[in-house]
């Protein structure tokens, strides 16, 4: 096989790997930053770092979806630092939304100021794993997953009382 | 908190978590633009084969060969390098032993070409069960697209392996082009508007190049801002174009649309093919019968040996062995064998 047909399969495989995968992944960061526009700048990221492995992912050591989010977490992990040396001013008008849009962002943005191990395994829920994977993927038994679940639910509860 | 208190935060939170489908779109153009720029690393590139060095391989099976196999293997073995050499061989791999006869087997491989990507030959293209003669060629090596034939002596039988290749159908191949197209101006709009009179431009040169009308699709568009300091310095427009065509028309288009205004690379994508017709295949069989002949006659005669009747011979279908420059590479293989009298 050509080089360049090599790297025209890798290109395929990668794009599907995409749009496979883009939307846990966005949903994931949504709500690990609890900012949809710093989630997008993260997932570009996450799959350029992912683009650059991708010759040499194997699949069937890890699924594909888990090390994504991975590579995600780490650069959740990252901005986390950055932002602790800057302060942010919020801007003086916001565009008009709609309620509902304006609760979903106040209630990612609850998510964003859970203790990292809590909000770590929500946005891990948010993005669509079980508990027996959330557990997998963070290392913890699936009781103490679900623990750390409802710790996080009664921390969120103002947010659903609206 | 109650379980129905959970499920409606489970609920609540996918919701707000959902990206946009626009989100999605957002994203998946910013990773294409830079997919296009950066290679990934550790990329598999195909290996040219060494060329330099002629490589000498003895493999011991279960029984160890007697003192006067090994002579003879040599003086067989030195026999194969001769006439490797003559037809400009490189590789000798001689096995040693373990026959179902006890006898000896050698197996000579003729060179690949510079250049020729070391393609891993499909394992039931590998050789050929020679059931007639009582024979095994199971481990004849065979560089599949390189169309190289192979030899293999058992006890009193030589089998053959020639390869053809199956010529596509004329029409039967066809790739995607991918053509990048920039601008740059210094305000949004107009950038937007000089990027998309050059995709109508370049467009208009797929459609006189074999690309059907309307299959020149923007796959990808945006335009982007450059930071200098606080404000904007500029604004640059992205766009790639899509277009699918016969893959012998490819140069040509490809040729042409570099020549537009703001295309700046191209890249040719995956390409298709039908089933190969019957003319090709029957074509690819007759080149790999002559092939394996030819190869059994000469090893013949360079060893010393008079081969006797043809006693098998085995068909594989087309298979798959790679990619080419013109797309997709089959080839037949046909293997024969004689015994030795």
């Amino acid at each position: 096989m050509t080089g360049t047909a090599v790297e025209a399969g890798l290109k395929e495989s990668f794009v599907e790997l995409y749009d496979r995968e883009a939307g846990a992944l966005l949903a994931y960061l949504r709500a690990a930053t609890g900012h949809p526009a710093d989630a997008e700048d993260l997932a570009a990221e996450t799959f350029l770092r992912a683009w650059r492995q991708w010759p040499s992912f194997e699949p069937t050591e890890v699924p594909p979806r888990h090390w994504l989010l991975r590579i995600a977490h780490n650069l959740v992990i990252d901005r986390g630092r950055r932002q602790a040396r800057l302060r942010w001013e919020p801007l003086a008008e916001s565009p008009a939304q709609a309620p509902d849009t304006v609760n979903r962002l106040q209630l990612l943005a609850a998510v964003a100021q859970l203790p990292d191990g809590d909000r770590e395994i929500v946005a891990l829920r948010a993005a669509g794993l079980t508990f027996a994977e959330v557990g997998e993927a963070t290392g913890r038994t699936e009781g103490a997953v679900k623990m750390a679940w409802h710790r996080a639910a009664e921390r969120l509860r103002p947010n659903l009382e609206r | 908190m109650d379980d129905a208190m959970l499920a409606e935060l489970d609920r609540e939170l996918h919701a707000a978590a959902r990206p946009t489908d626009e989100s999605v779109r957002r994203v998946r153009e910013r990773i294409q633009m830079r997919l296009e720029d950066e290679p990934p690393q550790a990329s598999p590139q195909p290996q040219p084969q060494p060329q330099t060095q002629p490589v000498l391989r003895v493999v011991e099976s279960g029984r160890r060969a007697p003192y006067w196999a090994v002579t003879f293997a040599a003086a067989a073995c030195l026999i194969a390098g001769i006439l490797a050499g003559i037809l400009g061989g490189i590789v000798i791999a001689p096995r040693l032993g373990g026959g179902s006869s006890g006898g000896v087997a050698s197996v000579v491989s003729l060179p690949q070409p510079v250049g020729q990507s070391a393609v891993t030959a499909p394992s039931q293209g590998v050789g050929a069960g020679g059931g007639g003669a009582g024979a095994d060629f199971g481990g004849a090596p065979v560089n599949s697209c390189a169309g190289l034939p192979s030899v293999s002596v058992t006890g009193r039988a030589l089998g053959a392996t020639g390869v053809g290749h199956v010529e596509a159908s004329p029409g039967s191949v066809s790739g995607t082009l991918f053509i990048n197209l920039n601008e740059t101006g210094p305000d949004a709009a107009g950038t937007a508007a000089a990027l998309q009179a050059r995709i109508t431009s370049l467009q208009g040169v797929l459609e006189t190049n074999g690309v059907a009308k309307g299959e020149a699709r923007v796959s990808s568009f945006s335009i982007n801002s450059q930071q200098k300091g606080p404000g904007v310095s500029a604004w640059q427009g992205f766009a790639m174009v899509q277009a699918t065509l016969p893959a012998d028309q490819m140069p040509k288009a490809a040729a042409e649309a570099v020549k537009v205004a703001g295309v700046s690379g191209y890249r040719t994508g995956t390409i298709v093919t039908g089933e190969p017709s019957h003319e090709s295949v029957q074509k690819a069989i007759a080149a790999a019968t002559a092939q394996a002949k030819d190869a059994a006659a000469s090893t013949a005669k360079a060893a010393g040996v008079t081969l006797g009747p043809l006693e098998n011979i085995v068909t594989l279908p087309p298979t798959f062995c790679g990619y080419g420059p013109q797309g997709p590479d089959r080839i037949v293989q046909v293997s024969l064998t004689y015994a030795i009298k």
